[in-house]
């Protein structure tokens, strides 16, 4: 997964702060938003940040979507979470998205909110959730 | 992510002679998106057959993917592993994949393996393990 510091580098660049030009900084920023400029030129600064700006706003915007999964599990339909993820699986075109995923997805397992929810295997809490939705 | 009931039931069609259970069917065939069916019990063993076989099959993609993502990872590439992922991201199709995906780039994040990295950022080591491969 990323570390913090992938995400404070994002952070500086997506800042409106002035920041100095660092060809290897930008080069790992771009990697982790799958961004592919072929020489990175200190002129060029402001274009490669407007770019990763964007970048990261579009991507955020389908992790939002994607996030229809947690709506799921949290009716117990952990499996059926899963598989919308699968169908929406090519949305995930960058670390930085597949990070959020594999974050939010390994998140619900160990989330405090499962407390309680062990006395049912997932199995039998999935049954009973798609019975009750069918019956609404 | 998926828990320990799951991969229970998983583990019961891959190693007995089980039951029939439409409704346990059903969640298997969930799990490694299989298409939906009318279960019978009469086809039983053509449904264990199929279960073993597409386990077989998912488990071969996750072993390759998940050995050259940990290859690269332990490189100290960690960007450029998580990009391998991307570029195969198709490969995954169904819950039980995405299941193993998801632990093994936590269990990179978490691994003990990553004691003594942390003396120099994921970055500084992803700049330094690029330019080692730089020969």
């Amino acid at each position: 997964m990323l570390e913090r510091r992938h995400y404070e580098l994002l952070a500086k660049y997506e800042s409106s702060e002035s920041i100095d030009f660092d060809a290897n900084e930008l080069a790992i920023v771009c990697g982790v938003l799958n961004l592919n400029f072929s020489n990175l030129t200190e002129a060029r600064l402001p274009e490669y940040r407007t770019s990763i700006v964007q970048a990261l706003h579009e991507q955020s915007k389908l992790l939002t979507e994607l996030s229809e999964h947690i709506n799921l599990d949290n009716q117990g339909l952990r499996v059926e979470a899963l598989r919308y993820v699968v169908q929406n699986i090519a949305k995930i075109k960058s670390p930085f998205m597949l990070d959020s995923i594999v974050g939010t997805v390994g998140h619900r397992a160990d989330s405090p909110l499962n407390y309680g929810r062990g006395r049912r295997s997932a199995v039998v809490a999935e049954r009973l959730a798609k019975v009750s939705r069918t019956e609404r | 992510m998926l828990d320990s009931s799951h991969y229970d039931l998983l583990a019961k069609y891959d190693s007995t002679e089980p039951e029939f259970d439409p409704n346990e069917l059903a969640t298997i065939f969930e799990i490694l998106n299989l298409k939906p069916l009318i279960f019978v019990e009469a086809k039983l063993q053509e449904y264990r057959a199929l279960i073993l076989q597409t386990m077989c099959e998912q488990a071969r993609v996750m072993t390759e993917l998940g050995g050259e993502y940990l290859s690269l990872d332990n490189q100290g590439l960690r960007i450029e592993a998580m990009r391998y992922l991307i570029d195969n991201i198709a490969k995954i199709t169904s819950p039980f994949m995405l299941d193993v995906l998801a632990g093994d780039v936590r269990h990179r994040a978490n691994s003990p393996l990553n004691y003594g990295r942390d003396r120099r950022s994921a970055v500084q080591v992803e700049r330094s393990a690029r330019g080692s491969t730089e020969y």
